[in-house]
This record gives C-alpha cells, sequence and structure tokens, in this order.
C-alpha cells in the first residue's frame, strides 16, 4: 500500500516536470519523495521578492511625476518674479518722472513768487539740464541663471506631461508582470523581472537625478532674482522717501501763494 | 451696561495677569484692574509700588466701587471705552496665540536636538533606526503645524490691522516676521539633521556590505567538497545528481539564505526609495509656499504699481495748474510792465510840452 501513493507522487511530478522542464531532469525529480513544500514555499517567496521591487518602482514613479509637479510650480514662481521685476522697474521710472515733474514745479514756483525769479531761474537753468527721457518701455531682464532655468525646465514639460502616462504604463506593467510570474515557475523567468525591475528603478532614479538638478538651478536662479529684486526695492525706498520730501516742500510753497 | 463692563473688565485683569505673569493675590489684582480701567498709559507706573502695598481689604473694595461710580458716570456721557476694550482683548488674544505657537518652537527645537544627538551617533549596532523615524515624523508634523498657526496668526494681524494703531501693526508684523524666520532656521537645522543622518546611514550601509560579504565567501565552502561548482541552482542539481537524498536540506538552505539576501536588499532599497520619495514630497510643499509668498508680493507689488501710478498722476494735475497759473501771472507782469512803460512816454512828453 505505500508502494502505491508513490508510484501516483511521481505521476504528478512527471506531469510538472514535462510541462516546465525537459526530460533528462525527469529521473533526478523521481528519486526525492517530497518535492512538493519546498515549491510551494518557493513560489511564495518569489512573490515577496517580487513585491518589493514592484512597491519600489511605483515610488520611484510617484517621486518622479511630484519632482515634475514641483518643477512646473517652480518655473511659474520663476516667471511670477519676471513680472514682479518688470512692474517694480515700471514703478522706479514712475518715480523718476515724478520727480522730474517736482524740479519743474519748483522752477515755476520761484518765478511766480517775484518778478526777479526769471533771472534766478535763467541763472539756475543752465547747470540743471533734465536727462532726455528715454520713452522706449525696457523689456525686464532677469539674471541669465534664471532664465537659463527657466528655459531648461520649459523643454522638460513633454516629461512633465508624460509622467501621468507613466503611472498608467506602471499599473499596465504591473498587471502584466503578475501573472507572467505566477505561469512561470522557472529561475530565469524571476531574474528577468526582477531585472526588469531594477533596470526600471535605476532609469527612474538617473531622471529623478537629473529633475533635482534643474530644481537646484531653478531655486539658484529664483534666489539670485530675489537678491537682485532686494537691491531695487531698497532704490526705490530711498527714491520714494526723497520724492515725499520734495513733494512737502512743494505743498508748502504752494500754500505760501 | 454694568455686565458688559465686568465682562471686559474681567478680561483685562485676565490679560494682565498672563502678561506679568506673577503670582499675586486677589486685592492688589482688583487695584491693579481698577487703574487699568481708569488710564491705561500709568500702567507700569502704578506696578511698581503695588508689591509692597498690603491694604485691608475694605479700604480697597471702596476704592474698587468709587472706582465703577466714576466709570459709570464718565461712561454716561462717553463712550469711548469699549474699542479700547476691544483692541485690548484682540491684543491679548494676539499675545496667547504668538506666546503658544513660541511655546510649540521652543519644544520642536528640543526635539531636534534629540533627534540630533541620535542622528549624530555612527555606531553599527546600537542604531535606534525606529526611535530616530518617529522623531522625524513627529518633527515634520510640528512643523506643518506650526506653519499652519503662523499663517493663522497672519491673518488674523491682517484682519486686524484696519482697527488697530499703526505702532500695534507695526508689533505684530515684527512678531509675525520673527516667529516665521524662526520656523525657517529650525526648518534649516532639520534639513541639515536629514543630511547627517542620510551620510551616516550611507557609512552603516557600506560597513554592512563589507561584513556580509563573509556569508557570501563563506558559501563556496560547502560546493568546493561536491567540486567548487558556482551557487547556481543548476550546480545544485548535479550536485543532487552526485549524491542522493542527502543534499536536499543543505540545497534548500542555501537557496533559502540567497533569498533572504536578495530580500533584505529589496527591503532596504524599498526603504530607502520612501525616504526620497517623502522629500520630494517635502520639496514640492517648499516650492508650494514659495510660489504662495510670490503670489503675496505680486498682489503688493501690484498695489505699490497703482498708488505710484496714482501719485504720478496728481502730480502730473499740480504741474498743469501750476503751468497755467505761471501762465496767467506772466502776462499780468508782461500788462503791468506796459502798462508802465505808457505812463513814462506819457509823463517824458508832459515834461517836454511844460518845458
Amino acid at each position: 500500500m505505500s508502494g502505491y501513493p508513490k508510484s501516483y507522487n511521481p505521476f504528478d511530478d512527471d506531469v510538472e516536470d514535462e510541462d516546465t522542464r525537459p526530460a533528462p531532469w525527469k529521473d533526478a525529480r523521481d528519486l526525492p519523495d517530497g518535492p512538493d513544500p519546498p515549491i510551494d514555499r518557493q513560489q511564495y517567496l518569489r512573490q515577496e521578492v517580487l513585491r518589493g521591487p514592484s512597491a519600489t518602482a511605483a515610488s520611484t514613479s510617484r517621486s518622479l511625476f511630484l519632482m515634475y509637479e514641483s518643477e512646473k510650480i517652480g518655473v511659474a514662481s520663476s516667471e511670477e518674479l519676471v513680472r514682479q521685476r518688470g512692474v517694480l522697474e515700471h514703478t522706479e521710472k514712475m518715480v523718476d518722472k515724478m520727480d522730474q515733474d517736482l524740479k519743474m514745479s519748483q522752477k515755476h514756483i520761484n518765478s511766480i513768487k517775484s518778478v526777479f525769479g526769471g533771472f534766478i531761474n535763467y541763472f539756475k537753468s543752465k547747470p540743471v539740464e533734465p536727462p532726455p527721457e528715454q520713452n522706449g518701455s525696457i523689456v525686464p531682464q532677469p539674471s541669465s541663471r534664471l532664465k537659463e532655468a527657466i528655459n531648461t525646465s520649459k523643454d522638460q514639460e513633454s516629461k512633465y506631461q508624460a509622467s501621468h502616462p507613466n503611472l498608467r504604463r506602471l499599473h499596465d506593467a504591473e498587471l502584466d508582470s503578475v501573472p507572467a510570474s505566477t505561469v512561470n515557475t522557472e529561475v530565469y523567468p524571476k531574474n528577468s523581472s526582477l531585472r526588469a525591475y531594477h533596470q526600471k528603478i535605476d532609469s527612474n532614479l538617473d531622471e529623478l537625478s537629473v529633475g533635482l538638478g534643474r530644481l537646484k538651478d531653478i531655486a539658484l536662479g529664483m534666489q539670485t532674482e530675489i537678491e537682485e529684486q532686494d537691491d531695487i526695492l531698497d532704490r526705490l525706498t530711498t527714491k520714494v522717501d526723497k520724492l515725499d520730501v520734495n513733494i512737502k516742500s512743494t505743498e508748502k510753497k504752494v500754500r505760501q501763494l | 451696561m454694568i455686565p458688559r463692563k465686568r465682562y471686559g473688565s474681567k478680561n483685562t485683569d485676565q490679560g494682565v495677569y498672563l502678561g506679568l505673569s506673577k503670582t499675586q493675590v486677589l486685592s492688589p489684582a482688583t487695584a491693579i484692574n481698577s487703574s487699568s480701567d481708569i488710564a491705561p498709559l500709568p500702567t507700569p507706573v502704578a506696578l511698581v509700588p503695588s508689591p509692597p502695598d498690603t491694604m485691608s481689604c475694605r479700604d480697597r473694595t471702596q476704592e474698587f466701587l468709587s472706582a465703577c461710580k466714576s466709570l459709570q458716570s464718565r461712561q454716561n456721557g462717553i463712550q469711548t471705552n469699549k474699542p479700547a476694550l476691544h483692541a485690548t482683548r484682540q491684543c491679548s488674544e494676539f499675545t496667547l496665540m504668538a506666546r503658544r505657537i513660541g511655546k510649540d518652537l521652543s519644544n520642536t527645537f528640543a526635539k531636534l536636538e534629540k533627534l540630533t544627538i541620535l542622528a549624530k551617533r555612527k555606531s553599527l549596532f546600537d542604531d535606534k533606526a525606529v526611535e530616530i523615524e518617529e522623531l522625524t515624523y513627529i518633527i515634520k508634523q510640528d512643523i506643518n503645524s506650526l506653519n499652519k498657526q503662523i499663517a493663522q496668526l497672519q491673518d488674523f494681524v491682517r484682519a486686524k490691522g484696519s482697527q488697530s494703531g499703526r505702532h500695534l501693526q507695526t508689533h505684530s508684523n515684527t512678531i509675525v516676521v520673527s516667529l516665521q524666520s524662526k520656523l525657517a532656521s529650525m526648518s534649516n537645522d532639520f534639513k541639515s539633521v536629514l543630511e547627517v543622518r542620510t551620510e551616516n546611514l550611507k557609512q552603516q550601509r557600506n560597513r554592512r556590505e563589507q561584513f556580509s560579504r563573509a556569508p557570501v565567501s563563506a558559501l563556496p565552502l560547502a560546493p568546493n567538497n561536491l567540486g567548487g561548482g558556482p551557487i547556481v541552482l543548476g550546480g545544485e542539481s548535479r550536485a543532487s545528481r552526485d549524491v542522493a537524498i542527502d543534499m536536499m536540506d543543505p540545497r534548500t538552505s542555501q537557496q533559502l539564505q540567497l533569498i533572504d539576501e536578495q530580500d533584505s536588499y529589496i527591503q532596504s532599497r524599498a526603504d530607502t526609495m520612501q525616504n526620497i520619495e517623502s522629500t520630494i514630497v517635502e520639496l514640492g510643499s517648499i516650492f508650494q509656499q514659495l510660489a504662495h509668498m510670490v503670489k503675496e508680493q505680486e498682489e503688493t507689488i501690484q498695489r505699490i504699481d497703482e498708488n505710484v501710478l496714482g501719485a504720478q498722476l496728481d502730480v502730473e494735475a499740480a504741474h498743469s495748474e501750476i503751468l497755467k497759473y505761471f501762465q496767467s501771472v506772466t502776462s499780468n507782469r508782461w500788462l503791468m510792465v506796459k502798462i508802465f512803460l505808457i505812463l513814462i512816454v506819457f509823463f517824458i512828453i508832459f515834461v517836454v510840452f511844460l518845458a
């Protein structure tokens, strides 16, 4: 009776061997009695092993998407900073124009105050020559660093749009890889699956590294731009203070008239 | 009016008491309360002699009643106390919020110091990874909550800015900016601590790889007995061919060791990837905060631009008005000059004819 179940088990082993491996392996498989538990455990461990890299690949894909999103936000912020720089420069030119208007008003008030004021203006007006106003609207020129960073990042817009289908491809790849790993029980498909996952992880990490480098360029460019805008704001504050003093003195003289 | 006044006085009492941060008897607090109600400005002057004064309750009660009567008679005529109490109440709320944020900042700094001490430890076997991860998570959440609280405080200051005076508004803005700068410095410290931790993890991994190569070199010892085959399942199957049954257990154990090594490698890689992902999430939030600040600055610069444009238009209008007045004055002067010349001519003619 004990010999009959043994003869039954090798038959199943023979069927499995015929399905998965060539004929010479058959004799080797006949000799051991109970290969079933190790094979099941190996399959379980194989699935466990494949779960780790798939999670890591999904994590790298999500990181890549977040990086592209951050890059997009950085580019938008940089453009906003450039526009603010234009507004600040426009404000500065308006302040200069107000300063010149106040000087002309001062001259007219001097001539209004008394008849001899005209002679005073005549003597004064020679050294005080107002510079010719540049009517051309100067386009705000940001720092070259920020400009290069923005241009480099705008070239990556297609990659940003591709990151969404990248996630979809990842899901499709996962759906395709799971039945493949369950169908094939050999060692080679497991290695190829692991190799594919690791190659995908490595390529995602390389792309992530390049993207983080671009983010660093954007951040440094924004830093330079903000420092330059700080200088513009300080200069503008000084000019506005002078303008305030001039306006007050002019108002006082006008009230005296 | 009396119940409202009492409620306001209680709030003032709480504000003054919390501001003083002293433990005093109730009757001196009442005296301080009455003095602050009458005239808020001399409060520091009144605070100096109050600790040595220890009067009886009866006298203080009478003073309090007289103060209530005077306030009641004053409130019948003038209602200026209400906005003062309202401003004081909001100032107290602002102070409470700022103090709470400051306390949370100090607590988070203490946690960051603890994390720094743990992260700087470089031993291989005494690594407290769980504690470091927990502290990192807690500090991240604290930083996020502090960010939200400072944002709420800033909104509160903006909502209150139109009601209070300029000095109070400047003071509030200064406090908000100082809290933000403290939070920024703490974030920088946290970033540096995480970088130190990353370096230590790399060094530990290098050491672990050096140590983990020993079992890899120990594995060929078993196949050396059989014939020195490589660690491949094919070689193992050949070994199983040569020796019938005894090699099944060693083969399985070797395979399990290989799988465990791969699993640990993949697990460590997955953990590292999780850390990288969380760092990139933080980077995304930093960029979003920067975009938010740039947008606020855009609103401010837009307002500056409009104000300067309005000022320029006003200056141009004033200039044109001065020009018109100047022209009229000039024409008047020329008219006076002409009349004077005509008079001179007639005077000369008159003198010639008379002579």
